[in-house]
């Protein structure tokens, strides 16, 4: 009945061993559950019962107190719920905004999967790390364990564990009292030195040393973070950051002249070559926008080097005989009657709306914003006014392309040759107003009646 | 493997007067102790595991090499294209996640109902789940194409100052796993303290002890112990079933809250879950049935257990059924022409193969269970569980590949084909699932000890 620690080489007599307490051993469940009954009844305070399976009954015995786990459970399902709600909210609705088909920012019953899986998933935390914790784990060292018989605590034998510092407790009497509640064996328990249960030096250096080193890595971070720097930025994986593929005005060993930019092939145009036409796309002279200083190519200029006057209103006029463009006169393309019928056909898809079919100014979108008396509505000019009759073609193209004061361009809408198709169709309707019997063509002449 | 039942106590006679035995044979606490911990102590594994474990473990490797190789190419290596943008990876993950439903269900639902047979089964299923939860995990990680923007699925602070949709199914299915995957972890090891702490006491070499010394944190079996380990098994089974109910749910949201046709629908919650049961289940016998002959725990896993867990898939493939002609009959009757041209296109339309496979797999051959004498004939069961789990696969397959290969607009229909990689990453995850499990098979205790003492009679079997 002796205790030989694996650790003491030299068994010291019994009687000089301390004894940190007892330890008996029974062979069934029902055993050790009377004995732990007997010795409650004696007055005995600090027992343990130990046993391979959970026993029923034996926390009454033992006078155990409820847990706290529940309460754990019920904080962590609380935390989850509410942290999982606050993070749909603040950061869908608050931090960054998710607009998504014009529904409310945070709702409710979508946010409410996260939330309940963080319930669950804190709660269970709560629980286990409770259940570990407070049953005094992890801990590797254990006085019992030198007692080689405990191992059976974990097959097939039951154990009671008298501390020592038991108010009742007396080595030989206790043992008795045991043996008397059918033990089958009874060892004292060796008293824990306490050099023992402290971990090992060389273990302490290197987990402060390793702690140390660990902390270098996230400081690092903390302050690349925080600093600037002119070197590029690390990119561990470059994603699409470096693409294998030659820039402009770089070197290439694939080309004898050694550039990676190749220069045009004879017969070729370039991308956007074509708008060098300057008559075709812009509606102006060639020479003018070339030699233009002023950089006044769409007439907007004009507009931004305006200054302004007292009041506010840009003084445009001042500055505009200056910077006139050299419109075109005359038509960039070949004009024939199915370029006008394009046009008209163009001109009542965009124009009319606003010009009316007529170019009188009425078109629906005029005479429903009068009806309404939209105070904003400039009513469009009418297109048979004398000014726009004396128009260069070219102004004309400038006015659909840009667009000209509340007016806007439709460049986005209407192809380059659509556009002079609607000039050419334009002046033919502003022709029907001005042309004299002697512009008819004497096959038609027959065919037209007097209007007035 | 017929031949086995001749020699085995038969405990599935029905009688109301006899409370049929949890266990056969004659078992005492060390008897138990003995005969599972022995096998997870052996010096040197049998043949036929280390044969299994070659292969599985080959089969793992190539899974992982086909990772990397996706990795540095892409995911083109794959068959998925437009319109199928989901293909094999989806399907994959979700058969996996699914079978990974059996185990917390085992443990957790039938605890909770105290159905104390689930003790000689529960650990073996738990461990099912999470290699098979871990399987499913690596699918979707994979499947968002750069992989080293994982971390953007967490709501993380980030350079980019945005926040992840939380609006969106695909979020709300990363919590669902991953909660399910810490849970069911939490939960198995919980479980299993008390017996690795067995075998740290039976252990004989340094490594052992040292080993199982640190896995079992110094438990030590006592009242204190036991009292705070009952506490938060229970409640942990508490937290784990609406948790193990709601991850297929969510799962099923990936395609229910979409606007496909044949995804749209409100059905999709409880059928996925009974799917998942019920594949999980299957998995369960398709794995015992096997291990018991070979570890001989043939008196710890009875065939009752195995008739029961039949009774239940024979139950959740009848629910599954259901489903399916429920989806028919709200196709027809919710009047919508796109939902109806899903259905009708899911058992006529090109995959008509792979419908009709899915309906006599998952809904025919469980029939069979009707019988007594199939219900407790290992082979047939697992010959049946197999198909349940072909059909499984290819529930998920006719889910995802037909109504995307086919949605609303003609012009932009195609058919799907899986590339070599496809086929080669599924059954690489069957090897990783295997290699897993083999491990367990040698290093841990295969049958919750602690939990089985508790019902021996011995010991008032509560
Ligand atoms: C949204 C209505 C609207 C549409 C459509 C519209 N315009 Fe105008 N247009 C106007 C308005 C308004 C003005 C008068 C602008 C002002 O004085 O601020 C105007 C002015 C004009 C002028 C006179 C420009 C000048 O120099 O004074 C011409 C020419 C013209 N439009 C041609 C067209 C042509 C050709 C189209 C078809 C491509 C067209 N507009 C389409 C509203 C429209």
């Amino acid at each position: 009945m002796s205790t030989i620690t694996p650790t003491q080489p030299v068994a010291p007599a019994e009687s000089e061993i301390e004894v940190g307490g007892l330890l008996a051993e029974f062979r069934s469940a029902a055993d050790v559950v009377s004995a732990a009954k007997l010795l409650r009844r004696q007055g005995y305070q600090n027992l343990e019962v130990y046993s391979p399976h959970p026993i029923h009954g034996i926390d009454k015995v033992l006078n155990a107190k409820g847990s706290l786990l529940p309460w754990g459970a019920l904080a962590g399902a609380i935390i989850g719920l509410t942290g999982g709600l606050w993070m749909a909210w603040w950061m869908n609705a608050v931090d960054y905004p998710f607009i998504i088909s014009g529904k409310p920012m945070f709702s409710f019953l979508p946010s409410l999967p996260v939330a309940f899986e963080l319930a669950i998933l804190l709660a269970a935390f709560a629980v286990f790390g409770g259940a570990i914790a407070l049953g005094g784990l992890p801990r590797p060292a254990n006085r019992l364990f030198r007692i080689p018989a405990f191992a059976r605590a974990t097959n097939d034998r039951f154990f009671i564990c008298v501390d020592e510092a038991d108010a009742k407790f007396q080595t030989e009497k206790t043992k008795t009292l045991l043996q008397d509640a059918r033990s089958v064996r009874i060892e004292s328990v060796p008293v824990i030195d306490s050099r023992e249960s402290k971990l090992p030096r060389p273990f302490v250096l290197v987990a402060i040393v390793l702690s140390v080193l660990a902390l270098i890595p996230p400081v690092l971070i903390a302050k690349a973070r925080s600093t600037t720097s002119t070197l590029p930025r690390l990119s561990f994986i470059s994603d699409m950051d470096h693409q294998p593929k030659f820039k402009a005005q770089t070197t290439n060993s694939l080309f004898a002249d050694g550039r990676s930019m190749r220069p045009q092939m004879a017969g070729t145009i370039a991308q956007g070559d074509l708008r060098d036409d300057s008559a075709f796309y812009r509606g102006i002279q060639e020479q003018e926008a070339a030699g233009s200083v002023s950089g006044d190519s769409e007439g907007n200029v004009t507009f931004l080097t305006g200054t302004l006057t007292a009041n506010g209103v840009a003084s445009i006029k001042d500055e505009q005989p200056k910077n006139v463009p050299k419109w075109v006169t005359e038509f960039p393309v070949p004009v024939d009657e199915s370029l006008i019928r394009r046009g008209q056909q163009r001109y009542e898809i965009f124009c009319a709306t606003c010009h009316g079919i007529g170019g009188d100014g009425d078109g629906l979108v005029t005479l429903r914003a009068l009806e309404l008396e939209q105070g904003t509505w400039v009513k469009p000019t009418s297109l048979h006014a004398e000014p726009i009759r004396e128009q260069p073609v070219g102004q004309l193209y400038n006015t659909i392309a840009n667009g000209v004061r509340k007016m806007p361009g439709y460049a986005s809408q209407i192809p380059v040759r659509d556009r002079w198709a609607i000039i050419s169709y334009l002046r033919a309707l502003q022709k029907t107003r001005t042309a004299t019997a002697d512009e008819v063509p004497a096959d038609v002449l027959p065919n037209m009646r007097e209007l007035n | 493997m017929a031949t086995a039942t001749l020699n085995e106590f038969d405990n599935t006679v029905i009688d109301p007067a006899v409370r049929p035995p949890l266990m056969g044979g004659e078992n005492s606490l060390s008897s138990i102790t003995e005969q599972v911990a022995s096998l997870a102590e052996r010096q040197h594994a049998p043949r036929a595991w280390k044969i299994a474990f070659a292969i599985s473990t080959s089969l793992t490797v190539m899974l992982f090499a086909l990772i990397g190789y996706l990795i540095a190419t892409g995911i083109g290596v794959w068959g998925n294209n437009s319109p199928v943008a989901w293909g094999w990876p989806i399907v994959n993950f979700v058969f996996w996640v699914g079978i990974g439903h059996a185990g917390t269900l085992i443990s957790a639902i039938l605890f909770l109902f105290r159905q104390d047979w689930r003790t000689s089964i529960n650990r073996f299923a738990e461990a099912m789940t999470i290699f098979a939860v871990m399987c499913a995990g690596i699918f979707p990680a994979i499947h968002i194409g750069r992989v080293w923007f994982v971390y953007w699925l967490a709501p993380l602070p980030n350079s980019l100052a945005m926040w992840p949709n939380f609006r969106s199914p695909l979020l709300w299915d990363v919590f669902a796993v991953t909660a399910y995957a810490t849970v069911s972890a939490m939960f198995w090891y919980l479980g299993m303290l008390p017996d690795l702490a067995t075998l740290r006491d039976r252990a004989t070499t340094r490594i052992r002890k040292i080993a199982y010394g640190i896995a079992s944190l110094g438990w030590t079996g006592s009242s204190k112990q036991w009292r705070l380990f009952e506490k938060a098994y229970l409640l942990l089974a508490a937290l784990a079933t609406p948790l193990v109910l709601s991850v297929h749910t969510i799962v099923s949201f990936d395609f229910a809250v979409s606007q496909v046709p044949g995804w749209h629908t409100t059905i999709f919650p409880p059928y996925f879950v009974a799917g998942a049961v019920f594949s999980g289940f299957a998995m369960v016998i398709t794995l015992m049935v096997p291990a018991r002959q070979f570890f001989g725990l043939k008196n710890l896993v009875t065939l009752r257990h195995l008739e029961n867990i039949c009774k239940i898939v024979l139950a959740t493939g009848m629910m599954v059924g259901y489903a399916y002609a429920t989806e028919f009959f709200i196709a027809w009757y919710g009047g919508n022409k796109y939902e109806q041209f899903a259905f009708i296109n899911r058992a006529l339309g090109p995959y008509a193969w792979a419908y009709w496979t899915m309906v006599s797999c998952n809904v025919l051959a469980p029939q069979l269970f009707w019988f007594k004498a199939v219900r407790t004939t290992p082979w047939a069961m697992v010959v049946i569980c197999v198909l349940v789990n072909v059909g499984m696969w290819f529930e998920r397959f006719v889910i995802t590949v037909t109504s995307l290969s086919r949605d609303f607009l003609p012009s932009s229909w195609g058919y799907f084909t899986p590339s070599l990689i496809d086929v080669l990453m599924f059954v690489g995850s069957f090897g990783l699932f295997f290699t897993l499990f083999l491990l367990f098979c040698r290093f841990l205790p295969m049958v919750a000890m602690a939990e089985v003492k508790s019902v021996l009679p011995e010991s008032g079997g509560h």
